[in-house]
């Protein structure tokens, strides 16, 4: 008796709950008409001003309120902005033509003088932009008339195109009168989107620019919400308070799969994955180790089982979306017997010990165990040494006291193989400590500076056939970006991991 | 007055000492200096900034500087956010002290029923039930209980918004969270010091006139075993505080608790230090003030 009726009251309860499911899903999910989006973030974003930072979350608002002269499409193809135009007069001088008629949110008009104002913000040394390395390549900025501008770089540099995308345009008059200080609260840019509200640690919230010169956007606003735990993003994406969350852990995708109500696209990143040897310690020394430790790991298992295949390999450490990547190398085949015959042709019939730093908690200590224990099939001990701050591990790396390492690199969102080469090969790039060879710094540098992209590509091919050979790596992959999303929207992920409201329509 | 200058020094040397700890625990963790440039910045950028932010003097001097500038209230510019780090904590502290209000609220609604009523039902069944739900409350980590209760009301039945600040409705299960975590250790205080009291010679003679049960408990018994009760909630909100950087996190409630861990892992020194002295404020101000309304309720307790 008593059962029956705590199982009405059960009942009752749950009617309620439907009946509030009902209206709260309709008040907080888009629905047709009204043209909102909301965007999980895993941390603010530490200012609006677009040269004072290099954060990802705070490129991707700037990208909503500020343009740039040169836009990089969907599928990474360079693209027109507030220049029209753009042509290479010599070696050393690109010069912009300007699109004409934009205005800043504030009404101050766009011309060659914002230009100029903008690059020479950035690479002027009292500024202390954190951006100032991107273009420290540019010696000249000069306004060759209203629409026009003219820039020099102290040598032939190829990357100029590419170092533009993320080069915010700011309005000189406005940023003059308020003040580094103001302007870091209150953006104002040319962009599509304009800053409405900044609610510190929790949103950021920006409305449509019916002025836009590409024409008004289609969503009205976007909200940014600051939800550091995945856990949580989740909670919201399946709960409708949010549309769109990047950086899904693979294990959790077949969750959100099994949800009608949500779509996951998977991109590839940028991002490469490696271990890299200290190729002038024993016994890494040797190629012959370096070659049989390629073969000992078996990467499409750690693909598979880590990452839920949501990986492509990176056969050289060249990123498949690097221009100059040389889809013709084989990766190194998982082959534990080649693997201890190369050992013990080098001398370590018995293997040997060794420490493997790693600094990413998560995947990365999953990554470092299935390795760790894929070598000790093949006789090498290795343990595993981790690093909670992430500051001293890059510390320790940069000083070249890292002999076997588990690292990762963005290229700085630069889609050339030499934003990867020249700082990790070059003997004058950052970790060019741990492996270098005259042969390689001539192929980095003369593709640097080469006009002729034919010879760019062969010059890479060279230096991927070479790195190949060498293995100064044992060469990982580059794993995708599981975004996950509402599936009202209409949404194609891009390639570069940045999420763009302007690209985005309701269904 | 005497007694009130006294826990004002007090203070200034928990401050102190507090300060000094954070200084040289953070600065033997690391060099922020790499985490802040670009991965291309050459030697001369990197030894530049360096010495720009002052991270190439010795030791020694760089914390002569940091007192001196602290003592002023400047605790150095936050290298992540470019305004002054006190600045960037001042803005969240209303958020974490809505949060850790309603929370010790909520604790002792939780706490003083349930405690007297355990008290008053000794070993009975029921007591032994509410014992048994309480303590499981404080066993489950903030995290999963937060988790859980996001999964069950905010995803399951849309209840409740699943996280963010904004409207009361969002205040409620961060609130709950800490406040299950909290609220045994106040029933367990509330329990026996309601047994002690009931077994006094006054409760006796209470009951004895024939008063009812009711006004004894609350009027007469609880009222005297309010002391250690009023001790007990103010200490917790140290606890509290420690518990609201797992909750904010979890609920991307905007407060300091989430501003610390993010300043923790991107080693933003200034942020940090100014952090970890504003917490330390508030948690030694709390208990200055519960020393003070214990004296006022207790005046056979001596100042000092």
């Amino acid at each position: 008796m008593k059962k029956k009726w705590l199982s009405g009251l059960f009942a009752a309860l749950l009617t309620v709950a439907v009946g509030l499911t009902g209206c709260s899903q309709s008040s907080s999910a888009p629905s047709g008409g009204k043209s909102e989006l909301v965007v999980a973030f895993d941390a603010d974003v530490p200012t609006m001003d677009p040269h004072m930072h290099n954060e990802p979350n705070a490129i991707t608002t700037n990208w909503h309120i500020f343009d740039s002269l040169l836009f990089l499409s969907r599928d990474l193809k360079i693209e027109p902005g507030l220049a029209e135009s753009y042509e290479r007069k010599d070696d050393l001088t690109w010069i912009f033509k300007l699109r004409q008629g934009v205005t800043f949110h504030n009404g101050e008009e766009f011309n060659a003088e914002a230009v100029k104002f903008s690059l020479e913000r950035v690479l002027d040394e009292k500024q202390k932009s954190s951006q100032r390395g991107n273009i420290s390549a540019i010696s000249a900025v000069n306004i060759l008339d209203p629409y026009t501008v003219e820039i020099k770089t102290q040598e032939p540099y190829n990357l100029l195109p590419h170092r533009l995308f993320y080069l915010s345009i700011v309005p000189p008059k406005y940023v003059k009168e308020v003040g580094d200080q103001v302007f870091a609260e209150k953006p104002v840019g040319t962009g599509p989107y304009k800053l409405a509200e900044w609610v510190k640690g929790d949103k950021i919230v920006l409305e449509a620019n019916e002025q836009y010169f590409k024409g008004a956007p289609k969503i009205s606003k976007v909200t940014f919400r600051v939800i550091p735990e995945v856990a949580t993003q989740i909670a919201e994406l399946q709960s409708g308070g949010v549309d769109i969350i990047r950086m899904v852990p693979p294990d959790m995708l077949a969750q959100l799969e099994g949800n009608p109500q949500i779509s996951v696209a998977s991109t590839p990143l940028l991002r490469v994955y490696y271990i890299a040897f200290d190729t002038t310690k024993k016994p890494f020394d040797d190629v012959r180790v370096r070659q049989a430790m390629n073969h000992a790991v078996d990467i499409e298992k750690i693909m598979d089982k880590i990452l839920g295949g949501k990986a492509v390999r990176t056969p050289a450490g060249v990123n498949p979306n690097h221009y100059g990547f040389d889809a013709g190398i084989q990766p190194y085949s998982f082959d534990p017997e080649k693997a201890k015959s190369l050992l013990a042709e080098a001398g370590y019939a018995d293997g040997f010990e060794t420490e493997l730093h790693y600094f990413t908690p998560g995947i990365g200590q999953q990554i470092t165990d299935a390795v760790i224990s894929d070598l000790s099939k093949v006789g090498i001990k290795a343990k595993a040494k981790f690093y909670p701050e992430s500051s001293s591990f890059v510390e320790k790396q940069r000083a070249g006291d890292l002999p076997f390492r588990l690292g990762h690199w963005g290229s700085y969102s630069v889609y050339d193989a030499d934003a990867i080469l020249q700082p990790m090969f070059d003997s004058k790039g950052v970790y060019g400590k741990y492996f270098n060879t005259p042969e390689l710094d001539a192929l980095i540098n003369e593709a640097r500076s080469s006009v002729d992209q034919d010879k760019r590509k062969e010059l890479y091919s060279q230096a991927q056939q070479l790195l190949h050979k060498e293995a100064p790596w044992i060469f990982l992959f580059s794993p995708m970006d599981n975004q996950a999303y509402n599936n009202k929207l209409q949404f194609d992920a891009r390639a570069d991991e940045r999420i763009y409201a302007y690209e985005i329509g309701l269904k | 007055m005497g007694a009130f200058l006294k826990q004002c020094l007090r203070i200034v040397l928990v401050l102190f000492g507090i300060s000094t700890i954070a200084f040289f625990l953070i600065h033997l963790s690391g060099d922020p200096v790499l985490l802040m440039l670009p991965p291309e910045a050459t030697q001369e950028e990197i030894d530049a900034f360096r010495h720009q932010m002052g991270f190439d003097r010795p030791l020694s001097e760089q914390y002569v500087h940091f007192l001196a500038q602290a003592v002023q209230g400047d605790f150095g510019h936050s290298l992540k956010f470019n305004q002054p780090s006190l600045d960037v904590v001042l803005e969240r502290i209303p958020a974490t002290l809505e949060l850790t209000f309603y929370a010790t609220l909520l604790s002792i609604i939780i706490a003083i029923p349930l405690g007297i009523y355990s008290a008053v039902n000794r070993n009975s069944l029921s007591e032994n039930l509410v014992t048994i739900t309480v303590f499981l409350g404080q066993s489950m980590p903030i995290f999963w209980t937060g988790i859980m209760l996001m999964l069950l009301f905010g995803v399951k039945l849309h209840w409740l918004p699943v996280s963010g600040r904004g409207t009361w409705a969002h205040l409620i299960m961060p609130a709950f969270t800490l406040a299950v975590w909290v609220a045994p250790t106040t029933l367990r205080i509330v329990r026996s010091s309601m047994l002690e009291v009931l077994q006094q010679d006054y409760i006796r003679t209470a009951r004895s006139k024939g008063l009812a049960e009711k006004v004894v408990i609350y009027k007469h018994a609880l009222k005297n075993a309010a002391i250690p009760i009023i001790t007990v909630v103010g200490f917790q909100i140290g606890k509290l505080l420690g518990g609201a950087v797992v909750t904010e996190t979890v609920f991307a409630w905007p407060g300091v608790g989430q501003l610390v861990v993010k300043a923790i892992y991107t080693a933003d020194y200034p942020l940090v230090q100014a952090c970890v002295v504003v917490l330390a404020l508030i948690v030694a101000t709390m208990n200055f003030s519960v020393d003070s309304m214990y004296r006022y309720l207790n005046p056979k307790i001596k100042s000092g």
